[in-house]
C-alpha cells in the first residue's frame, strides 16, 4: 500500500489490498472470500467517499471531545491472579503457553 | 397456563419489600415463562436459574425480617451477553469467546446486585454488537415476539425480545449506533441510550469505545427509570465516565416542552406509514402540553459514513486481543507459529460481518489513509456535535422515527451497505454523545413502530419524563405469542 | 583501518526507563514489584488484557514523567494524549500498546531538551509515557522450542521513553551519555537504574549519511558499547552502503543479526486511545513539579561552584553522588569551610557510609574539619580517624584522642626533617627550585618521614629552604 498521504478517498480496493489488510489484521481468508470482500469493501468505501463533500475547514478541536481527568492514586489493590489463570486454555506451570514466535 | 404477571415490573420492589409478593415466586414464574416461550424465541443464550432463585429466596428472608431492600428488589434483569457477569460465560454472540468466564462483573452489574436486582441470564446479540437484526449471532437468531417470521432488531435483540415477551422485568442492552433503540423500536419496548459517560463501561466488552453505552430496556418507562438510576453515575474504574450528577425525575406533565421534529429523520428513506405513526405520536405529545415544530440538522445525511468509519476503526483495534491464548476459543493444539495460529483462530472464531468490519477498520487506520478517513470523520463528527448544540438552544427535545422501516423479515438477503443504511436515524446520538430514547408509539399491520426522542447531554430526565407521560397513554400491550402462552 | 574508516558515525538512542519508584503499574493497581515474583502473580484483569477492562492512568506516573522531562531540559506539553500502537505479539495482551506519538496529531508529554556531556549537548527529540509488554521465554532453547511461555507480570509497568537526535558520534560517547542520563534520572528518585531491565535501549546508527540501521535487544548499558562498536565496524565494511534494516544484538555471540526481512514495513495504525482522557498540565502545575523536585546534578554542581566556591572538578564529583552531596549540604549549614569539607567527603568514603553518619555525624565531621583548619590535625590524620571510626563504630573525636592524632607544627622539628630529606636528594633539591612536580615530590618525602607533619607548614618551610 502506498505510503503517500491521501487527501481524497479510494472508491475501490483491489485483491492485493484486501490480502494486505487480511495480513495486517491476522485473518486468513479463502480466495472466494477475498473476491467477495473486494466487492463489498469497494462499495462501502464508495459510500464513505460522500464525506469528501463536507466543508470541515472551520472545525477546530476535533480531538477535544473529552476534558482532562480520570486519573488514579498510586496505591496497590489486591487482585485474583489464580482465578485469571484458571481461564487460560494452555499453561506450563504458571506460564501462559503460546505458539512459538519463530 | 399462567399468564404474565399483570403487575407492572416497577411495582415489584415495593411489593417484595413489604412482603406483598414473594420474590421467589415472581422469579420462578419468569423462568416458567422462559421455559415455555424461549425455545421458540431464542432470546437467551444462558440462564442463571439456580443463582437467581437463591437470591430471590434470600430477599424474601430479608423482607420478612423487616430489612431494608434495594431499589430493584426482586426485579429479574436480563443481561446482553456482551456485558461481563462474574462466573457466567460471556460470549458476545461469538465462537471466539466460547468458554470465557470473566472473573469479574461489570460495574453496572455490581450496582444492580447492590440494589437487589436479580440477574436472570445472558441474552442473544449480533456478534460483538455488530448488526441491527441479531442474525449475526454465531448461535442463531432471536425471533420477534410480535411476528416470529421477523427480526427483533439488533444488536440487543435478545434483551428486547425477553422484555417484550415478559421473560424478564427489565433488561440491559448496549448501544453503539442504535443497538438498544432499534430492537426497542422493533419489539415495542422502551429503550434508553444514556449520555456518553453516564454509565460505566467497565465490564462492557467493547465494539467502539467512543460511541457506546450500556442502557436499560423495559416495557414501561417507570421500570426503565428505576434501572437507569441504579446503574448511572461516575465510576473511577472508567476514565471516560462523567461526574455530572443524575437529575432526579420530575413529576408533572409536558407543559412548555419545546420539541423539534428533525426533518432529515422524516426523509425519503423512511416508510410513509412509519412516519405517520410517529407524527401521530408527536401530535399526542402536543395534546399533553408540548409544543412542536420542524427543524433541520444539515450534516445528518453524513452521519452514517462518519459512524461506520469511526466504529470500524475502533473495533479493528478492540478485537485484536482475541488470540485464543489467554481465554476463549483455543484451536491450536499443534505447533504452528504465532502468526499462523493466530490467523487460524481468528478466522474460525469470527463471523463474516465481524471480519468485514475489522478489514474496513484496518483500512481506514492504515498509513496513507488515516488522514483522509479517520481524521476527517472525526472532524465531521465535531461539526455534527456543534450543529446539535445550536439546535438545542431553541428546543428541549428532538424527535423522529427510531427506525425508518418496519421490522424486516428473517433471512432477507440484503447487501452489507443496504443493511447499514437503516441505522441512519440512530447513529447521530452516538456520535454526539447525546442521550436518546425509543418509545413505542403504535403499530402498522401489527408490527411495532418506535418514536425516538433526543435530549441535551445528561438530560435523561427529560427523556424519561416524556416516555412516562406518553407511555401512560399507551397502556401495556402484550405480543400475540406471549398472550397465547 | 585508518584510511576509509573516518566515515562519520551518527548514533541516536531510544532509551526505555521503568519508573521503578511507582508502587503500581501505569494503567492498573497491580504492584509494580515483580522481580521476585512467581510468573503471572502480579496480574489483574486490566493488565492481563481481559475483555471489557479499562485502563486508568496513574497520576504519579505523570508527575514523574514531568520531572524527568524538566531534568532533561525538555518542553513539557500542556496537553498530551495517549495513542494506540497496534501490532501482534504474545507478550502484548491487548494486541496494542498504549503509548504516545508525535505525528498525526499526537502530542507526547515532552519534546526537545538535551543532556550535557563533555562539552557537547546531546539533543532529545521527545519524551513519552507508555506501558511495558510482558516477558517472553521458551521451553528449552529458542530455536528448538515448540511453544513460547509468557509471563505478564511486567505487562503494564510504566515506562518513560527518551529518544535522542543522532548527535552521538561513537560508542564511548553513547556510554557516557547513558551514564549521565541514568544518574540524572536516579537523582530524581523516580527510578533505580540498577534493577534488572529497568533501563534498556535501542540504537539507530548510520555512517556518513548512509542508511540507518536499528539495533534492538540491547539488554543493559554495559552491552551498549559492545553492540555499537560491533555495528560500526560491520557497517564500515560496506563503506557506508549498509542496508537499512533492523538488527538484533546477540549477547551470547557478541554480534548483530538481521531479523527476517519483511516485504512491507510494519504499519502500527496509530490512533488516539479512546479509553483515556488527555493529560493536561497547566504552567502552574509544571512549575509546582519543578519546585518540588530534587535538584539536578548540573544545577547542584553549578551551585557548589558559584555559591560555595568549590573547584569545578570537585563540585562535579560531589554533585554526581546523591548521598555525598546530601551529607555535604548538611555540613554546609554548620560550617563554611566548603572546599575543605568537599575535598574530604569526596576523598574516598562511600556515600552510604557518610550519609548514614556511620563515620561521623555532620556535627562531628565539622568539628574534625575545624581541627584541620586550626592545624591541630592533618588532613591525612582526619581521614585515618574517619576510617577507624567507620570500622570500629567509635565516635571520631574519641578516635583522635585515643590514637593521639595531632599535627606536628613545630617548625624546628619539621625543618630538621627537611634537612634530612634534602641532603639525601641533592638533584631533587635543584629541580624543585623551578619544577612544581619536584617540589611536591619533596613535600611528599618529608611527610613520609614524618606523617604527622602539617603539610602546609612543610611547604612553607621547604620553600624557605629552597631560597637559601
Amino acid at each position: 500500500m502506498s505510503r503517500r498521504v491521501k487527501t481524497q478517498k479510494a472508491t475501490s480496493v483491489d485483491i492485493r489490498q484486501v490480502e494486505r489488510l487480511a495480513e495486517l489484521s491476522r485473518l486468513s481468508l479463502r480466495p472466494q472470500e477475498v473476491e467477495r470482500l473486494r466487492g463489498e469493501l469497494s462499495s462501502i468505501l464508495g459510500y464513505f467517499a460522500t464525506l469528501d463533500r463536507v466543508d470541515v475547514s472551520k472545525v477546530t478541536g476535533a480531538q477535544d471531545a473529552l476534558k482532562d481527568g480520570g486519573l488514579r492514586e498510586d496505591v496497590v489493590r489486591p487482585s485474583t491472579p489464580e482465578e485469571i489463570l484458571e481461564g487460560v486454555p494452555q499453561k506450563k506451570g504458571r506460564y501462559v503457553r503460546a505458539p512459538r514466535v519463530f | 397456563m399462567k399468564s404474565q404477571p399483570s403487575v407492572g415490573p416497577h411495582h415489584v420492589p415495593s411489593m417484595v419489600s413489604k412482603g406483598e409478593m414473594s420474590a421467589e415466586e415472581y422469579i420462578g414464574s419468569i423462568f416458567d415463562r422462559i421455559e415455555r416461550l424461549d425455545s421458540r424465541l431464542h432470546a437467551y443464550l444462558q440462564l442463571n436459574r439456580e443463582g437467581a432463585l437463591a437470591k430471590a429466596r434470600e430477599l424474601d428472608r430479608r423482607a420478612k425480617k423487616g430489612e431494608r431492600l434495594g431499589r430493584l428488589a426482586g426485579m429479574g434483569v436480563a443481561v446482553k451477553d456482551i456485558i461481563c457477569v462474574r462466573s457466567l460465560q460471556a460470549t458476545c454472540g461469538s465462537k471466539i469467546l466460547v468458554g470465557f468466564n470473566p472473573p469479574y462483573s461489570a460495574t453496572a452489574i455490581r450496582r444492580i446486585e447492590q440494589e437487589d436486582g436479580i440477574i436472570l441470564g445472558k441474552t442473544n446479540l449480533d456478534e460483538f454488537g455488530m448488526g441491527n437484526t441479531t442474525q449475526n449471532s454465531a448461535f442463531g437468531p432471536t425471533l420477534n415476539p410480535w411476528d416470529v417470521a421477523r427480526v427483533p432488531g439488533g444488536s440487543s435483540g435478545g434483551s428486547a425480545a425477553a422484555v417484550a415477551a415478559g421473560m424478564a422485568s427489565v433488561a440491559l442492552g448496549t448501544d453503539t449506533g442504535g443497538s438498544i433503540r432499534c430492537p426497542a423500536s422493533f419489539c415495542s419496548v422502551v429503550g434508553l441510550k444514556p449520555t456518553y459517560g453516564r454509565v460505566s463501561r467497565y465490564g462492557l466488552i467493547p465494539y467502539a469505545n467512543s460511541l457506546e453505552q450500556i442502557g436499560p430496556m423495559g416495557r414501561e418507562a417507570e421500570s426503565v427509570s428505576l434501572l437507569f438510576d441504579a446503574i448511572a453515575g461516575h465510576d473511577p474504574e472508567d476514565a471516560t465516565s462523567a461526574r455530572e450528577p443524575v437529575r432526579p425525575a420530575t413529576g408533572g406533565g409536558l407543559k412548555g416542552l419545546r420539541i423539534g421534529r428533525i426533518k432529515e429523520f422524516f426523509g425519503e428513506g423512511a416508510q410513509p406509514r412509519v412516519k405517520e405513526r410517529v407524527l401521530d405520536g408527536c401530535a399526542k405529545l402536543e395534546t399533553l402540553g408540548a409544543e412542536a415544530e420542524e427543524t433541520s440538522i444539515s450534516s445528518l445525511p453524513y452521519s452514517l459514513a462518519v459512524y461506520y468509519i469511526i466504529a470500524m476503526a475502533e473495533a479493528s483495534s478492540n478485537l485484536s486481543r482475541y488470540d485464543g491464548v489467554r481465554y476463549g476459543l483455543s484451536l491450536e493444539k499443534g505447533t504452528a507459529d504465532w502468526n499462523t495460529a493466530f490467523a487460524r483462530t481468528r478466522s474460525e472464531g469470527f463471523g463474516e460481518e465481524v471480519k468485514r468490519r475489522i478489514l474496513l477498520g484496518t483500512f481506514v487506520l492504515s498509513a496513507g489513509y488515516y488522514e483522509a478517513y479517520y481524521v476527517r470523520a472525526q472532524k465531521v463528527r465535531a461539526l455534527l456535535t456543534q450543529e446539535f448544540a445550536l439546535v438545542f438552544k431553541k428546543f428541549d427535545a428532538l424527535l423522529g422515527p427510531t427506525m425508518p422501516v418496519l421490522p424486516p423479515k428473517l433471512g432477507e438477503k440484503v447487501s452489507p451497505l443496504e443493511d447499514y443504511l437503516i441505522d441512519i436515524n440512530t447513529v447521530a446520538a452516538n456520535l454526539t454523545g447525546l442521550p436518546a430514547i425509543s418509545i413505542p408509539c403504535g403499530f402498522v399491520d401489527g408490527l411495532p413502530v418506535g418514536m425516538q426522542v433526543i435530549a441535551p447531554r445528561f438530560r435523561e430526565d427529560v427523556l424519561l419524563k416524556v416516555a412516562t407521560v406518553f407511555g401512560g397513554e399507551q397502556g401495556l400491550k402484550s405480543p400475540p405469542l406471549a398472550e397465547a402462552a | 583501518m585508518q584510511t576509509e574508516s573516518r566515515l562519520r558515525v551518527k548514533i541516536g538512542l531510544e532509551v526505555h526507563c521503568q519508573l521503578t519508584a511507582l508502587k503500581t503499574k501505569l494503567f492498573c493497581s497491580c504492584s509494580s514489584d515483580y522481580r521476585s515474583s512467581e510468573p503471572n502473580e502480579k496480574i489483574c484483569p486490566v493488565c492481563f488484557g481481559l475483555p471489557g477492562t479499562l485502563p486508568v492512568l496513574n497520576a504519579k506516573a505523570v508527575e514523574y514523567a514531568t520531572m524527568i522531562s524538566l531534568a532533561l531540559n525538555g518542553t513539557v506539553a500542556n496537553r498530551s494524549i495517549f495513542y494506540r500502537k497496534n501490532y501482534f505479539y504474545p507478550d502484548l495482551p491487548k494486541g496494542f500498546q498504549i503509548s504516545q506519538y508525535d505525528k498525526a496529531g499526537g502530542v507526547p508529554i515532552a519534546s526537545s531538551g538535551f543532556v550535557q556531556i563533555e562539552g557537547k549537548k546531546v539533543r532529545i527529540t521527545r519524551i513519552q509515557l507508555e506501558e511495558d509488554p510482558g516477558k517472553l521465554s521458551y521451553e528449552g532453547t529458542i530455536d528448538k522450542s515448540s511453544h513460547s511461555l509468557v509471563d505478564y507480570n511486567r505487562a503494564g509497568i510504566a515506562l518513560v521513553e527518551i529518544v535522542t537526535e543522532p548527535d552521538i558520534e561513537d560508542a564511548r560517547e553513547a556510554k557516557v551519555f547513558l551514564e549521565k542520563l541514568r544518574s540524572t534520572i536516579e537523582s530524581l528518585g523516580v527510578s533505580n537504574g540498577e534493577l534488572d531491565g529497568a533501563m534498556r535501549c535501542d540504537a539507530n546508527i548510520s555512517l556518513a549519511g548512509g542508511a540507518r540501521v536499528e539495533v534492538k535487544n540491547i539488554s543493559s548499558f554495559k552491552e551498549v558499547e559492545k553492540a555499537l562498536n560491533y555495528e560500526i565496524l560491520r557497517q564500515r565494511t560496506f563503506s557506508g552502503n549498509a542496508a537499512s534494516e533492523t538488527r538484533h544484538w546477540d549477547e551470547r555471540r557478541s554480534i548483530t543479526i538481521a531479523l527476517r526481512s519483511k516485504e512491507e514495513e510494519q504499519d502500527y495504525r496509530y490512533f488516539p486511545e479512546p479509553d483515556l482522557r488527555p493529560v493536561v498540565l497547566e504552567p502552574g502545575a509544571i512549575d509546582g513539579v519543578r519546585k518540588a523536585m530534587p535538584e539536578g546534578e548540573d544545577a547542584k554542581a553549578s551551585r557548589y561552584t558559584k555559591d560555595f566556591r568549590i573547584s569545578p572538578q570537585l563540585a562535579k564529583e560531589l554533585a554526581a553522588d546523591k548521598a555525598l552531596s546530601t551529607y555535604f549540604d548538611k555540613c554546609a549549614e554548620l560550617h563554611h569551610g566548603y572546599q575543605e569539607m568537599a575535598g574530604l567527603i569526596v576523598g574516598g568514603f562511600s556515600g552510604d557510609a557518610m550519609s548514614e553518619g556511620r563515620a561521623a555525624t555532620p556535627e562531628e565531621f565539622v568539628e574534625l574539619v575545624r581541627m584541620i583548619e586550626s592545624s591541630s590535625i592533618t588532613r591525612a590524620q582526619a581521614k585515618e580517624a574517619l576510617r577507624e571510626s567507620l570500622r570500629t563504630g567509635k565516635p571520631v573525636r574519641k578516635v583522635v584522642e585515643l590514637r593521639n592524632l595531632s599535627a606536628v607544627v613545630d617548625e624546628g622539628a619539621i625543618a630538621a626533617v627537611i634537612e634530612k630529606v634534602v641532603a639525601a636528594r641533592p638533584e631533587a633539591l635543584a629541580e624543585a627550585r623551578s619544577d612544581k612536580k619536584a617540589f611536591s615530590y619533596l613535600v611528599g618525602q618529608v611527610l613520609k618521614e614524618e606523617p604527622k607533619a602539617q603539610p602546609g607548614v612543610v611547604a612553607k618551610l621547604l620553600a624557605r629552604r629552597l631560597r637559601k
